[in-house]
């Protein structure tokens, strides 16, 4: 596990587990983000404050303070 | 008797291309999710098309969202019918929706959109396979060029929309007393008329099990290419348009270029239909031989109806560009680039569409407002919206601007008064940024803030729903303006035209002032119109407005574009110079007082801050009240805009006079 701060551009993720089901998780939920969904981190952008992740073709902005209810893990071990 | 048939999917998939493609009725497509605000109804033969907002699940919680929800509760089984729109590029997601429709049961054709974009990326759907395991209809579409269209109307017309084989229904079986009951459809609507909390175990795992079981569904029905070209022009874009520095100057120049050419592009066109409209009226006055009627049609309904005609150039223009950005997927990057900014003021990127929507009209833009998942950010931008610089100011601007900046240009193709109008829209714009800052400060409730969005891919515009959609927005536009601007007109006129003095009164008085070089400024002077402009003189004369310009500021009340309508017509009430533009007759107003143009600088800067604060439309509050539930909002709207457009523009006149 590790936080969204450690996490560079371009790298691969999963969703691991939500803290708790709160509402951001479930607005993630609807655009398709689960639990296991793994995600490509296009940009890591902490001057916007924004997290881009593309997944399936598709790229989902999300604010930074909005994606930290999900902890997410490197894939592949990275 | 046909069908209802109700057009359901997710954001984005492509539901208003289809019903353009259906109906033949253009409306407003563009590449962002969420353009579909409130349902839009359209015919495609015997059969009503309803487009509804789209929908992630039917636990979804947006004041819009829940418009589609509801029409899904109450369905007609008789009647209604449902086309599901899916994005075929990605079927998992899209499903999600399609399987809780099916598992309430309800009669469907599932049309798969983007097949052009399948073929690109590799993907192949094996849709025999898919409606042998769901029981119903399956079409390919391709929503830009209308293929598989004939396949979809053959469905729609033979009725042969099936009822799907269910999902997880049984999972919501229950026996209540000796019934046994299927509570899926009533625990959404217990969800709605509780307003359970957003995170329902309920909701959450009804979509978690979905996805989960579509996952295995669709391993045999959907196969992609491993070689999938990566999608290198979005990714190469984004790299740019969305890095803080370059996007946001890239942003500023797109604006810059976007009001360039408003008055660039459209400055012939504009100049012949006003040559255009001063000749008819000549020659309307002389075929008519003078008299009351020749008065009537070329003093009242031909300068007012062509006081607005003048503007369809611009209007054009801007939604062309405007559309054009939606269409590529450009404004998506906008919200993205400006969340970071309006946080400062208490909004998010989520309020980047309604205010953006604005420049167009205040109204779909307070619509677009609903699709705000935070109540209170919300409320403010519903309140803000009316700042926004919209079409119905733009002749008022573009009037006042050509009397006070000169026709030249900066860097040969850059010109003065397209940098005039760009900063009304940045005052615009700040204003109403100020004013969420100051009643975000007012309410102390907690805020919410959430923050997510779909980027679409960046695509070509598609020129044709582009052009069609101005076509319909610019005729919806002057239609219904032109409605209310002919009622005025005559009525204007009949004020104008008409005093409740008698004829040897104004004759007497015409006869006292022999220096007058043309008595009808003396006839209007004494007219009815003359007497309710000198009625509130006092109260304007200190924002540098004579009585004339009060009948326009009176008459704009109703709508801001009739104040060009109502100029037009006080000023052709003149017997000479029928040919001369609107802007002409403006230019030769004398204020005999200080002796200066009446138009001078001080004058126009107070009327274009009053033009650009107040809150003239009718139609806006309307549409404030009913999205707010009552009157007190749109009054305190009302009454706070209108004292500051009083405030700005006693000030500014002071200071410059």
């Amino acid at each position: 596990m590790t936080d969204l701060d450690k996490i560079g551009n371009r790298q691969e993720v999963t969703v691991g587990d939500a803290l708790g089901q709160n509402n951001n998780y479930k607005l993630l939920m609807s655009y398709g983000i689960f639990k296991g969904t793994r995600l490509t981190v296009v940009r890591n952008d902490r001057w916007q404050g924004m997290i881009l992740v593309e997944f399936e073709g598709r790229r989902i902005a999300i604010r930074r303070k909005d994606a930290s209810c999900i902890k997410v893990e490197p894939a592949n071990g990275k | 008797m046909g069908n209802k048939i109700l057009l359901l999917g997710n954001p984005n998939v492509g539901k208003s291309s289809l019903f353009n493609l259906l109906t033949g009725t253009r409306q407003k497509t563009g590449n962002y999710d969420g353009v579909t605000v409130e349902k839009k109804e359209g015919r495609f033969e015997t059969h009503r098309i309803i487009d509804l907002p789209g929908l992630s699940s039917v636990w979804s919680e947006g004041l819009d969202e829940r418009v589609s929800i509801q029409r899904v509760l109450n369905f007609d089984e008789a009647s209604d019918r449902i086309i599901f729109v899916a994005d075929g590029t990605n079927l998992q997601h899209t499903l999600v929706l399609f399987s809780q429709l099916a598992d309430l049961q309800l009669p469907m054709v599932m049309a798969i959109n983007f097949k052009d974009e399948l073929l690109s990326k590799g993907i192949s759907i094996d849709i025999q396979q898919l409606q042998n395991k769901i029981a119903c209809p399956v079409v390919l579409l391709n929503g830009r060029t209308g293929e598989g269209l004939d396949q979809l109307k053959h469905i729609i017309r033979n009725n042969e929309f099936a009822t799907p084989n269910a999902f997880i229904r049984t999972k919501y079986e229950a026996v209540q007393g000796d019934v046994f009951v299927n509570e899926y459809a009533g625990n959404i609507q217990k969800y709605y008329d509780s307003d359970i909390a957003l995170a329902d175990p309920i909701a959450l795992e009804d979509i978690e099990t979905r996805d989960r079981q579509l996952k295995n569904f669709l391993t045999e029905i959907v196969s992609k290419d491993n070689n999938e070209p990566a999608n290198l022009l979005t990714d190469r874009l984004d790299k740019v348009l969305l890095h803080p520095i370059y996007g946001s100057i890239i942003f500023l120049a797109i604006l810059f270029l976007l009001f360039q050419a408003l008055f660039n592009l459209s400055a012939y066109p504009m100049d012949l239909i006003d040559a255009l409209f001063g000749n008819l009226s000549a020659w309307a006055n002389d075929a008519l031989g003078g008299g009351w009627l020749s008065s009537l049609l070329s003093d009242g309904v031909i300068a007012g109806i062509g006081g607005i005609v003048i503007f369809i150039p611009q209007i054009a223009i801007l939604f062309i560009l405007m559309g054009a950005l939606e269409s590529t997927g450009y404004m998506a990057r906008i919200a993205y680039l400006s969340d970071r900014w309006l946080k400062g003021f208490g909004l998010s990127g989520s309020s980047v569409i309604p205010l953006m929507s604005g420049i167009a009209c205040a109204i779909p833009a307070v619509m677009a407002a609903k699709r705000i998942r935070d109540e209170k950010e919300r409320f403010v931008a519903m309140l803000v919206v009316p700042f926004m610089t919209c079409n119905a100011r733009l002749p008022v601007y573009t009037i006042l601007i050509a009397m006070i900046f000169p026709e030249d240009h900066f860097f040969y193709i850059f010109n003065f008064k397209g940098l005039a109008l760009l900063a009304m829209y940045l005052i615009g714009t700040f204003t109403a940024l100020f004013a969420a800052w100051v009643m975000t400060k007012l309410n102390k409730s907690a805020a919410t803030n959430l923050w997510i969005m779909e980027l679409p891919r960046y695509r070509w515009p598609h020129w044709k729903n582009v052009f069609l959609d101005t076509l319909n927005k610019t005729k919806i536009f002057v239609f219904s303006a032109g409605k209310i601007i002919l009622i005025l007109s005559i009525i204007l006129w009949a004020l104008a035209s008409f005093s409740p003095q008698s004829e040897a009164f104004i004759e007497k008085q015409i006869a006292s002032q022999p220096e007058l070089a043309d008595a009808s400024s003396v006839r209007l002077e004494y007219s009815y119109a003359g007497y309710l402009g000198k009625f509130i003189e006092p109260a304007i004369a200190p924002l540098g407005y004579d009585w004339k310009i009060g009948i326009a500021l009176l008459s704009s009340f109703a709508a801001r574009e009739v104040f060009v309508g109502t100029i037009a017509i006080i000023y052709s009430l003149g017997e000479e110079a029928e040919e001369q533009t609107i802007i002409e007759k403006l230019r030769s107003e004398w204020n005999t007082e200080t002796n200066q143009p009446r138009y001078n600088l001080a004058t126009c800067i107070s009327l274009l801050l009053f033009y650009a604060f107040a809150m003239q439309c009718i139609s806006t509050l309307a549409i404030v009240r009913r999205e707010m539930g009552g009157w007190k909002w749109p009054m305190i709207q009302f009454v706070g805009m209108t004292a500051l457009a009083y405030i700005s523009a006693l000030v500014a006149y002071q200071l410059l006079s």
